[in-house]
């Protein structure tokens, strides 16, 4: 199999010493997953919190250095197709006047989730989001395996280089830090084999400390998380590793050991400039700045921001850099390539290091046949770039393989929503059905036990000469209970034609219920008292078929007089208008009488069972 | 004799031909008893906006007339096109373009309630198939705009008309680091070096 | 809007054939040394006659002609077309690679084409050619063999078809295929058309199988019939071949272990 050879990284950049980025004139800072604190025309110092985090994936943002914020709005950021997001300008002062720093003194005592919230509030940017994923800190997990990454994720970079050259004792110290706190059994920093100059320098600081150096001698797509884990971490570590990229790491040691938030960082500026190097910049530096630095030459140039392989072309220079801006790149600006059809020459194939087929992938991807992609294991494919990079016919394979790779992720996305709603309406569907059930059935439940009591009053009511005075007293209840709910009405109704307030409204229904309440435990009263009385006869008397039509007919009757019953209280809940309020009277009425008749019929039925 | 002994011969030929042609059929015969219903595999298929536009009270009983035969493909707007394909592919039936009484299809949009007008009064929330409407009596209702399927029909419930569709466009909030991005063209602010 | 990759790691297809004239550079020396003019006459008229017919073809499919054009392919071609017949008549020459480049090119879309215009237009030929043995030409071999390892290690030249001919043409010595070797046309063919993309298959495993076919279909004929000619046989075989490219990729291809 013949494997395509990587250029060696271009090492122009790394033997220049690092150079820092004179105070630009402006900074544009993104907003990214945070929320501002301050204002339009306010002054910040260095380090003041500028925004915070928003959710938990988003980390806080603290300015780079004194100065007014001239505007707060969509900017263009450096990010594919530049779009417009939500970002802050700030105008230095030059004066560079910072609030004191605030070292955490008692770190070794924090948990992984302090820790990580920590690193949120400083503004110490992993891979995605926060360095520390707030939902694995959370759950603190054993981590068998921690892996600083220090390969350079893209030929052509060098900032982690040159952070391991410049500041390999800062790194050793955070790498300390971290050993402590999340208590890894094995944390390894993984370097490259180009990076040759660090790699003894490192070699004697790892010396009696409690990380290993591993090499990786792999090309270029190992600075990836995925082959890195693959290649460092054994069978049973892979499950629970957790791998960290330098400059994160590098930041996360300046921000609990010193206090210093996150404001600045190494981009490697090469291509078609001056002076190829490695400059530390402050987060939101324009990149006509970064150029202009390492010595733009006058000509048209395309810029690219991220590297090679997998960079975009930014359309305008003011776009300020972000955490994720390793390298920009001057390339001289090339004709407008015109893809040939594919010559199967196979090199996408032999090159791809997730053993994909490129070139099915390919025809499936641009004839948007999905299910297809997804057979020839789009899902793995890293977006490395180099098939792209080899294709002879100079085919757009990363292109097409990302955008089908959204498509599909977009696709999965509204299957899923479609499926909750599917679930949403199945479960509505139920809780309506199930609610009508429940109310049926205890409607029939307290219908059976009125019928029972009126039974038992019925079997006993000539030998008891408490029965009328109870049934009389019941109606009496009744009638009085509508008599002063008609009252009432009366005296509302002029207001109510008018406007009325709700609170009086209120107050009305309310004193409404309480007499359908009173009534209602007047009634109960009276038939206790009943039924106590008719206890002792009641377990004799035995039904017959005669008294079981009556029965039946008295419980349609209380049924329906339950219903009313409801429905009227329904109405009376839902409604303010007087109308409504007439018609629950009625209902009331209604239900009254309805009752009135049941129990007549009972009554009837006892006497001519007598 | 041998014509007919041949005749014999023929008949029997033809005979083992059809064993063997009906053994392998059986054998060859895709299992169709594993699939769910026809009704539940349209299902699967449709929106689930619940809307009812379709002149069904909802997907599944728009599902259950389409595998009894009783509706046509193309009646269902907030599917699209692409949609009806589906429907056509699964049903083995072509292709028709919308129906000329059938509301034409519009672009997701999820229901917004303005709350300063929104008066209590929860008949959204029982038109709601979905339960995406928070809220109690005389409480100030909201919709929730995940779960919202834009079918409106909490639209003409309404007693105040408080509620308004609004597009449901992914906001550039949603983009993280490393996720596909939706190209979203920038206005150049200044010139490029 | 700049696409993505912005650095190349691989030269193009222009950029490779390019390399491949390159390597046939001394091998039009020696024909040109060997021949005299005849052979630059020859060189030029089939350069102009393919360069016309791909245009054509590519005005006739709508595509743009000039950059399909600057990729060199029908350049290719009718160089290589020049060095395999030699002697034949110039009108003859014209036409053939006119025709390849026409039938086998163009109406099998262009640079993707499945079959090889250089093989058809070898076969095209084949009735006019002279009926004798063509007699090993040395020279001619060596520079060709010179310009392949060139390419070899260049790592410009796909040599697992190659490498499965000369294999059965090695493994074939005691049948008598020995004088194979010598013959130009085998090494121009191995080199420059079977080391092609698009006309085999694409996985390794299918190439070498391409290669393997190829030669023991060529021997078996060259060895069982009367017909001398090992270029033109050979170019039949890959033909042949090149029409079950597909058939070999189904076979070898895999969306791979899932990860």
């Amino acid at each position: 199999m013949s494997r395509l050879s990587i250029p060696p990284a271009y090492t122009a950049a790394s033997q220049q010493p690092l150079a820092t980025l004179p105070l630009p004139a402006q900074l544009n800072l993104w907003l990214q997953g945070s929320r501002c604190c301050v204002e339009v025309g306010q002054r910040v110092l260095k380090h003041q919190l500028l925004a915070e985090a928003d959710s938990e994936f988003g980390v806080a943002l603290h300015a780079p250095t004194s100065g007014h914020i001239r505007a707060i709005g969509p900017l263009p950021q450096a990010l594919p197709d530049a779009p417009l997001l939500d970002g802050l300008q700030l105008q230095p002062d030059g004066q560079d006047e910072a609030l004191p720093l605030q070292a955490d003194t008692d770190w070794p005592a924090l948990s992984p989730l302090a820790l990580a919230i920590r690193l949120q509030d400083m503004g110490v940017m992993g891979q995605h989001g926060p360095l520390l994923p707030l939902a694995w800190a959370a759950a603190a997990p054993p981590l068998a395996l921690l892996i600083i990454n220090a390969v350079e994720n893209e030929p052509f970079l060098q900032a982690d280089s040159m952070l391991l050259r410049e500041q390999a004792a800062a790194v050793a110290e955070a790498m300390t830090m971290l050993g402590r706190i999340l208590q890894p059994v094995r944390l390894v920093l993984a370097i490259q084999q180009e990076q040759g100059a660090a790699i003894n320098a490192l070699r004697s600081l790892a010396a009696n400390q409690c990380w290993q150096l591993e090499v990786i001698q792999a090309p270029y797509p190992a600075g990836d998380d995925a082959p890195l884990l693959q290649s460092l971490a054994r069978p049973e570590e892979s499950s629970n590793s957790l791998c960290l990229p330098l400059a994160g790491v590098y930041a996360a040691g300046r921000a609990i050991l010193h206090g210093e938030p996150c404001i600045s960082r190494i981009v490697t500026v090469s291509g078609a400039v001056g002076q190829p190097q490695n400059i530390l910049a402050l987060l939101g530096s324009p990149v006509a700045d970064l150029l202009a630095c390492a010595g733009l030459p006058s000509q048209q140039h395309a810029i690219v921001h991220g590297g090679g392989l997998r960079g975009f072309a930014l359309p305008d220079t003011t776009i300020g850099i972000h955490q994720h801006s390793h390298c920009l790149l001057a390339l001289a600006a090339q004709a407008e390539l015109i893809a040939q059809p594919c010559v199967r020459c196979g090199d996408c194939a032999s090159i791809c290091p997730s053993q994909l087929q490129p070139q099915e992938l390919y025809w499936h991807c641009s004839e948007q046949q999905l299910e297809q992609a997804q057979h020839w294991r789009l899902a793995d494919c890293s977006q490395c770039g180099l098939c792209s990079a080899v294709c002879p016919s100079q085919l757009p394979l990363l292109e097409t393989f990302r955008q089908t790779s959204q498509q599909l992720l977009l696709a999965e996305q509204q299957q899923s929503a479609t499926d909750a709603a599917r679930q949403r309406h199945r479960f509505r569907q139920f809780r309506l059905e199930r609610d009508k059930q429940e109310k049926a059935q205890r409607l029939a439940e307290r219908a059976a036990q009125q019928a029972a009591k009126l039974a038992q009053q019925a079997a006993t009511a000539p030998s008891q000469s408490t029965t009328p005075t109870a049934s009389a007293a019941d109606k009496q209840a009744a009638i009085a209970a509508a008599m002063t709910r008609a009252a009432q009405r009366q005296q509302q109704r002029p207001d109510a034609a008018a406007s009325v307030s709700s609170s009086e409204r209120d107050a009305a229904i309310a004193a409404n219920r309480q007499a359908t309440i009173d009534a209602a435990m007047a009634r109960a009263a009276a038939r206790k008292a009943a039924q106590d009385a008719a206890k002792a006869a009641a377990a004799e008397t035995s039904a017959d078929s005669s008294e079981q039509a009556g029965l039946n007919q008295q419980q349609q009757a209380l049924i329906q007089a339950a219903m009313q019953r409801a429905n009227a209280q329904k109405a009376a809940a839902a409604s303010n208008s007087p109308a409504a309020m007439d018609e629950d009277k009625k209902a009331l009425i209604a239900a009254a009488m309805a009752r009135a008749a049941a129990q007549k019929a009972a009554r009837d039925a006892g006497e001519q069972e007598k | 004799m041998t014509l007919v002994l041949r005749l014999l011969l023929l008949l029997l030929a033809i005979w083992l031909l059809g064993k063997i042609l009906r053994s392998s059929a059986q054998k060859l015969r895709p299992a169709t008893t594993s699939l769910p219903p026809l009704a539940d595999r349209i299902d699967a298929l449709l929106p689930q906006t619940q809307c009812g536009q379709c002149g069904h009270a909802g997907c599944q009983p728009y599902a259950q007339a389409l595998a009894r035969g009783e509706d046509s493909i193309n009646r269902c707007p907030p599917g699209g096109e692409d949609g009806i394909r589906k429907l056509a592919a699964l049903l083995h039936t072509d292709y028709l373009p919308f129906a000329a009484d059938a509301p034409p299809p519009k672009p997701k949009a999820v229901a917004l309630i303005d709350e300063a007008t929104c008066i209590g009064c929860t008949l959204c929330i029982q038109a709601c198939p979905v339960d995406a409407i928070l809220g109690s009596a005389k409480q100030m209702h909201t919709v929730l705009a995940d779960e919202c399927t834009g079918c409106e029909l909490c639209l003409a419930p309404c007693p105040v008309d408080c509620i308004s569709m609004r597009p449901a466009t992914s906001q550039p909030a949603d983009w993280r680091w490393g996720y596909p991005v939706i190209a979203i063209k920038a206005i150049k602010p200044g010139s490029s070096t | 809007m700049m696409s993505t990759p912005l650095i190349r790691l691989a030269p193009t297809l222009a950029s490779r054939n390019r390399q491949q004239l390159l390597a046939l550079l001394p091998a039009i020396a020696i024909q040109l040394w060997q021949l005299g003019p005849q052979a630059l006459l020859a060189l030029l008229l089939a350069t102009a006659t393919a360069l016309l017919a791909d245009s054509l073809g590519l005005a006739w499919r709508r595509q743009a002609i000039w950059p399909s054009l600057r990729q060199g392919d029908a350049l290719l071609s009718a160089v290589l077309l020049s060095l395999l017949l030699p002697a034949t008549p110039l009108p003859l020459l014209c036409i053939c690679t006119g025709a390849a480049i026409l039938l086998l090119r163009q109406l099998f879309g262009g640079s993707g084409s499945l079959f090889h215009p250089v093989a058809g237009g070898l076969l095209l030929a084949a009735p006019w050619l002279p009926a004798s043995l063509p007699h090993a030409n040395l020279p001619l071999t060596l520079a060709l063999l010179a310009g392949g390892l060139w390419l070899l290690w260049r790592g410009l030249l796909r040599w697992h078809a190659p490498l499965g001919l000369l294999l059965v043409v090695l493994i074939a010595l005691p049948v008598g295929s020995g004088w194979l070797l010598g013959q130009s046309a085998l090494w121009l063919l191995a080199g420059w058309v079977m080391s092609d993309g698009s006309s085999t298959p694409i996985t390794s495993r299918g190439r070498l199988i391409h290669g393997q076919a190829a030669g023991m279909l060529c021997i078996s004929v060259v060895t069982l019939t009367t017909h001398p000619d090992a270029g033109v046989t050979l170019a039949a075989c890959l033909l042949l071949l090149s029409a079950s490219a597909p058939l070999l990729d189904s076979l070898t291809l895999s969306p791979g272990r899932r990860t």
